[in-house]
């Protein structure tokens, strides 16, 4: 392999090690203790890895799951059964989330590509300020980046060839030369491969009277070159991503370059801006602000997109799996709290599905693959899923039990799975049902004047672990809800069944309900009250029915995951949290043995012990001094129990237990594990000014308080 | 440890504490051994305490509050006054018996150490599959995982191309990162990678194929296989946007360990968003090695003659080192200086100190200096003179400064200590 080819040289920096190492070896010949590392890479750079022959020696996988033999003795074909299971629903999945998320913000594009489109065409009379588009994106820096080049699509897509758009980025620049030549060099280069038959030539020809015309590559006069040549082309888009992110200067800048090439070049100009309009006003000079002629659009980041979320991903007919009401809680919690990112949602979702299909070997029986049929093993895995144990409990327990069903069930494969199949229907129908319940939440609180308020209002995503969970069905909200249904007045019964109508479809469970109410059909007070009370029944009925717990499905734990640790820990792990427990508590890690020498916790950790004793400021030798102390004292308590031991180092003899360490031996594993902590962001090396003193003083400052 | 624990330093703010006696009966005692009462006692009763007020009762330790904001606030409020205690009381220990000391050392808690790896080496097919799904991967906790990672390496990404970045190593540079990345990402040896981070990142983000992403057998092209995506090379927004800017390239993925602290405030949303990372505890309490051996373990030695002024000069081997590569004139000319600035310091014993106590009181002045080299015939003129000392300054053994009336003192920024050993070092005297 060519792998050598980008290898830097090793670039060792001179650093002290370097040179102390240097001497040592000038008085003693070199052995190979001296060396704390053999391997070489350590010091290297970058390199690429050299694979010589290791493909040959492993099979090639065909997939990325492995057997779970610890739980059922999988065959191959089972893995792979799950596997191909797997690719589809996630492909399903992806597909879904990446219409979702593309699709978010199609009101504001919508607004901006009108407004792009209404600029006035640039030989007006009229045309003499630069059109500017604000885009208000919010303080969601994440979801930028998507956001622009959706809306650069989507002007292209809208304006078919009319419009060309370029995105760019001012944090990426620093200078107005390179936002210029980055528009300049996108614009043009673009087109050139966007319909290379018709222009192909023409532009060879202008690259080589470029080469001849010596212009430069940020002139923009080279863009008008290149517009005169277009003929489709009426608006040059210009999006910058972060226009108040960065130098306001360079904004400016460059739209006083646009401003004067206006009269040449179609610009429309779109800023997209993360903080308010005040604010930004306060960043633009007044000479510029004189040159556009903008309009402001906001984009309101609401949860619409997780309403969506929940009625295309989660509540959908081809749902196989659905997140379980805690893992939806916490991951609502840190959308709300945190991240406020619809993106990083669905890879929870993402993730739920993969460690359900990778560490879950029943469920496979998600689909109906044939291998299954024929594994016994699967079916004494399918009769230990506890919500079957606790059906059958429950079967054996009433008085009229049906014997001969259970003994089927429990002796018969076909039985099992026909059984399966029943109750994964009635999963689906849970779901759908669930999204209809959900639906009529919402109908309800739009035409309630307790809820109808945005504030008070419980959206989807919020009532969704509740409702899923069954905690919804008798709860004070929904009570709520239907007292004001039985005292509706006339208008909002209308308004209700207007709503009603708007989200359900004639032909579902809802949609017929209201037809059996026959709004309308009858006048007068008598007539209403009697109708009110209908239909607060028929949706009191309803709501009961339908808002029931996941955990009432027999085998819900196939159809439902709610791994809460697992994704919080994959995704918003506590990260110092497991440091410090690693150095306060390494049992938990390395497990309560002693170690053989009868060290109780790693030097690191004992360090650290002292280092949280300690004052801001430490005395290196003090440090030393107790860190020396405490191993030996921790060897006086394990003075007993401490085995016996041997080193596989030949020059030590007898017990290298921590109390018959030299002073120099503590001084080199002290110092070893101060570089560490040191390394690790703990302490810093600072000053010896304060100590007013000319003896060599090393103190180190403390960085870090557990905890804080 | 600090002198906090004093009598004179008794905290008011120790929440535990109500008896303020306590201080008395550990007072008695000075420096060190004061010090090493708390995890002394707290060993010894280690079976026992369990409780705070319990400790209250047991141990006359004011310091109880460690953690926290508490223990913060607590720790500052008590400003300690700093033992004096100088490290080169330190037992001298030379590099090579720091290497065997060391390795030594490793033998503890092996066993424990080796399951614990055995026990992350079961999630290997889970980390090549969440690899494989389009995520990228982050490793943390305590402990050095570059061995974890490398055999995970070598075990599941056998049919890509691993670039392994040593983000360890100071001269690491994100260029270098970038145009390898590019080099492969382009696999083309005519296309010019070019110089600037931005153009390089362009170049890389235009390879990105086209086609349904949501492919479940993703083979990226690259795997970035980066140790200590937080080291400090590459602790600026520059680099961690351009490396989350390569990160976000589908046909890359990236898989990195943090160590610091604080490594993840080093990621804006943005970054994360782009990022896409998967994170793993894979605690592992292996030496760090590697990593720390762009330090200098034996800085901290006083021995080796810490740079006064908190700068990184070199080490007393350092200084040994750089003499050594010099001229025997470059040498005389440090000996006339040092000897000069250690009689300085001579003088001003038993003059009261005035706070200010850098050694660039004893500094000489330049003229004076230049003088004594050409009695010595050191020197010959007046540039031979600038450019000897342009070899110390570089190597941060010289510093000069200007004093009250603006005259330009020269002077080595060692303490006295320090000084005398070279000067008794043959080094010098040849």
């Amino acid at each position: 392999m060519s792998s050598l080819v980008f290898e830097t040289p090793t670039k060792r920096k001179a650093g002290p090690e370097v040179i102390s190492d240097h001497i040592s070896s000038s008085a003693f010949e070199s052995t190979d203790n001296s060396e704390l590392i053999s391997d070489r890479d350590v010091h290297k750079t970058c390199y690429l890895i050299e694979r010589s022959g290791r493909a040959t020696k492993k099979t090639k996988r065909s997939h990325a799951f492995i057997s779970l033999d610890q739980s059922i003795p999988e065959s191959h074909a089972h893995v792979t059964d799950r596997w191909t299971l797997y690719t589809n629903c996630i492909a399903n999945l992806q597909t879904k989330i990446e219409n979702l998320l593309n699709d978010a913000d199609e009101s504001t594009l919508q607004r901006v590509w009108k407004y792009v489109a209404s600029t006035r065409y640039y030989d007006d009379d009229a045309y003499t300020q630069l059109p500017v588009g604000l885009v208000l994106a919010g303080s969601n820096i994440s979801s930028h980046t998507r956001l622009f080049t959706n809306m650069s699509q989507y002007i292209e897509r809208r304006e078919r060839r009319k419009a060309a758009t370029v995105v760019v980025a001012l944090r990426d620049t620093s200078s107005l030369r390179e936002v210029l030549r980055k528009i300049i060099s996108q614009l043009v280069g673009q087109r050139k491969t966007d319909d290379e038959d018709e222009i192909t030539a023409p532009m060879n020809a202008a690259s080589q009277s470029d080469q001849s015309d010596k212009r430069l590559s940020y002139d923009l006069d080279l863009l008008v070159d290149w517009f005169v040549k277009q003929e489709s082309v009426e608006r040059i888009v210009v999006i910058i991503e972060d226009a108040d992110g960065s130098d306001s200067n360079l904004l400016a800048e460059v739209i006083r370059m646009l401003f004067v090439y206006r009269n040449r070049l179609p610009f429309v100009l779109l800023l997209g801006i993360a903080t308010n309009l005040p604010i930004f006003n306060t960043k633009i000079p007044k000479r510029t602000m004189r040159m556009i002629d903008f309009e402001s659009f906001d984009i309101l980041r609401t949860d619409d997109g997780l309403t969506r979320l929940l009625d295309d991903v989660l509540l959908c007919s081809s749902t196989k799996l659905l997140l379980g009401p805690g893992l939806f809680r916490s991951l609502l919690n840190r959308y709300n709290n945190h991240t406020k990112n619809l993106e990083t949602f669905t890879w929870a979702i993402q993730y739920a599905y993969m460690a359900h299909f990778f560490a879950n070997p029943l469920s496979i029986i998600l689909d109906s693959p044939k291998s299954i049929e024929t594994s016994k093993d699967h079916f004494i895995a399918l009769h230990t899923v506890p919500s079957f144990k606790s059906y059958i409990t429950d079967c054996i327990s009433k008085e009229d039990c049906n014997t001969k069903r259970i003994r089927e069930l429990l002796t018969d494969s076909s039985s099992l799975i026909a059984f399966f199949r029943s109750c994964q229907e009635e999963f689906s129908e849970f779901v759908s049902r669930q999204n209809d319940c959900l639906k009529l939440l919402d109908v309800l609180q739009d035409a309630s004047s307790i809820y109808g308020s945005s504030i008070g209002k419980r959206t989807r995503a919020e009532l969704y672990a509740d409702a899923i969970s069954g905690e919804l069905r008798d709860s004070l909200f929904v009570r709520e809800l239907v007292l004001f249904i039985s005292k509706m007045s006339a208008a909002t019964v209308d308004n209700l069944s207007r709503l009603i109508d708007q989200m359900f479809d004639q032909n579902t469970t809802v949609g017929k309900m209201k037809d059996g109410w026959n709004i309308g059909a009858m006048n007068g007070k008598a007539n209403h009250l009697k109708l009110i009370s209908n239909i607060s029944k028929s949706i009191q009925g309803f709501l009961h029915t339908n808002l029931q717990s996941y955990t009432d499905i027999v085998f819900h734990e196939l159809f439902v995951f709610d791994a809460v640790l697992l994704c919080e820990n994959a995704f918003a792990p506590k990260y110092r949290a497991s440091i410090e427990k690693a150095l306060m508590a390494p049992s938990f890690y390395l497990g309560n043995e002693r170690d053989s020498a009868g060290l109780e916790k790693p030097f690191l950790s004992l360090a650290h012990t002292l280092y949280r004793e300690s004052g801001t400021l430490i005395n290196v030798y003090d440090y030393w001094r107790a860190f020396r102390q405490s191993l030996i004292s921790s060897d006086i308590e394990t003075a007993d129990s401490g085995g016996s031991f041997s080193p596989n180092e030949d020059e030590v003899s007898g017990e290298l237990s921590p109390s018959t360490l030299s002073e120099s031996q503590t001084v080199a594993v002290f110092f070893k594990v101060i570089n560490e902590l040191k390394y690790l962001g703990f302490v810093k090396e600072t000053s010896g000014k304060r100590s007013g003193n000319k003896n060599a003083v090393a103190v180190l400052q403390k960085q870090v308080w557990d905890g804080l | 440890m600090s002198g906090s624990e004093d009598d004179d330093g008794q905290p008011e703010l120790s929440a535990y504490v109500s008896d303020q006696e306590s201080a008395s009966d550990n007072g008695g005692d000075e420096g060190p051994e004061l010090l090493e009462t708390p995890t002394k006692k707290r060993r010894i009763d280690n079976d026992k305490e369990t409780s705070p007020t319990k400790q209250k009762d047991r141990e006359n330790f004011p310091n109880i509050i460690l953690d926290g904001a508490d223990g913060y606030f607590d720790q500052h409020v008590t400003k300690a006054t700093l033992s004096t205690n100088s490290i080169s009381n330190l037992p001298a220990l030379t590099s090579t018996d720091y290497v065997t000391y060391v390795k030594q050392a490793e033998i503890y808690h092996k066993s424990s150490r080796e399951a614990l790896i055995k026990l992350h080496e079961t999630l290997f097919p889970q980390w090549a599959f969440e690899l494989s799904q389009g995520f990228n991967l982050v490793l943390y906790g305590v402990g050095s995982k570059r061995d974890l990672v490398l055999s995970f390496a070598e075990d599941y990404l056998y049919d890509t191309k691993v670039l392994v970045v040593n983000g360890y190593n100071p001269s690491t540079t994100i260029r270098e990162v970038l145009a390898s990345s590019a080099a492969i990402l382009l696999n083309d040896p005519n296309v010019k990678i070019p110089k600037a981070l931005p153009d390089v990142l362009s170049l890389i983000m235009n390879t990105q194929e086209p086609g349904p992403f949501p492919c479940a057998n993703y083979i990226p092209k690259l795997v970035l296989l980066i140790h200590n995506i937080d080291g400090e090379v590459f602790r600026n927004d520059r680099s961690q946007s351009a490396l989350s800017r390569l990160a976000s390239h589908n046909q890359v993925s990236l898989l990195a360990t943090v160590d610091h602290i604080n490594a993840p405030l080093l990621w804006d949303s943005a970054k994360l968003s782009a990022l896409k990372f998967i994170w793993h505890d894979a605690t592992t309490f292996a030496s760090y090695t590697a990593e720390t051996s762009f330090l200098d373990p034996l800085t901290l030695s006083g021995g080796s003659g810490r740079n006064l002024n908190g700068g990184n000069g070199p080490g007393h081997a350092g200084i040994r080192y750089v003499l050594e590569s010099l001229t025997s004139n470059a040498r005389g000319l440090y000996r006339v200086l040092i000897s000069h600035q250690l009689q300085a310091v001579e003088d001003a014993k038993g003059e009261t100190q005035d706070g200010r106590n850098d050694s660039s009181r004893y500094g000489m002045e330049f003229k004076t200096l230049y003088q004594r080299c050409s009695e010595e015939f050191i020197v010959t003129n007046e540039l031979n003179f600038r450019t000897m000392l342009t070899e110390f300054y570089e190597h941060e053994m010289l510093q000069s400064t200007k004093d009250l009336v603006g005259t330009e003192i020269i002077y080595a920024p060692f303490d006295a200590d320090v000084l005398e050993r070279l000067l008794e070092d043959d080094i010098l005297n040849e």
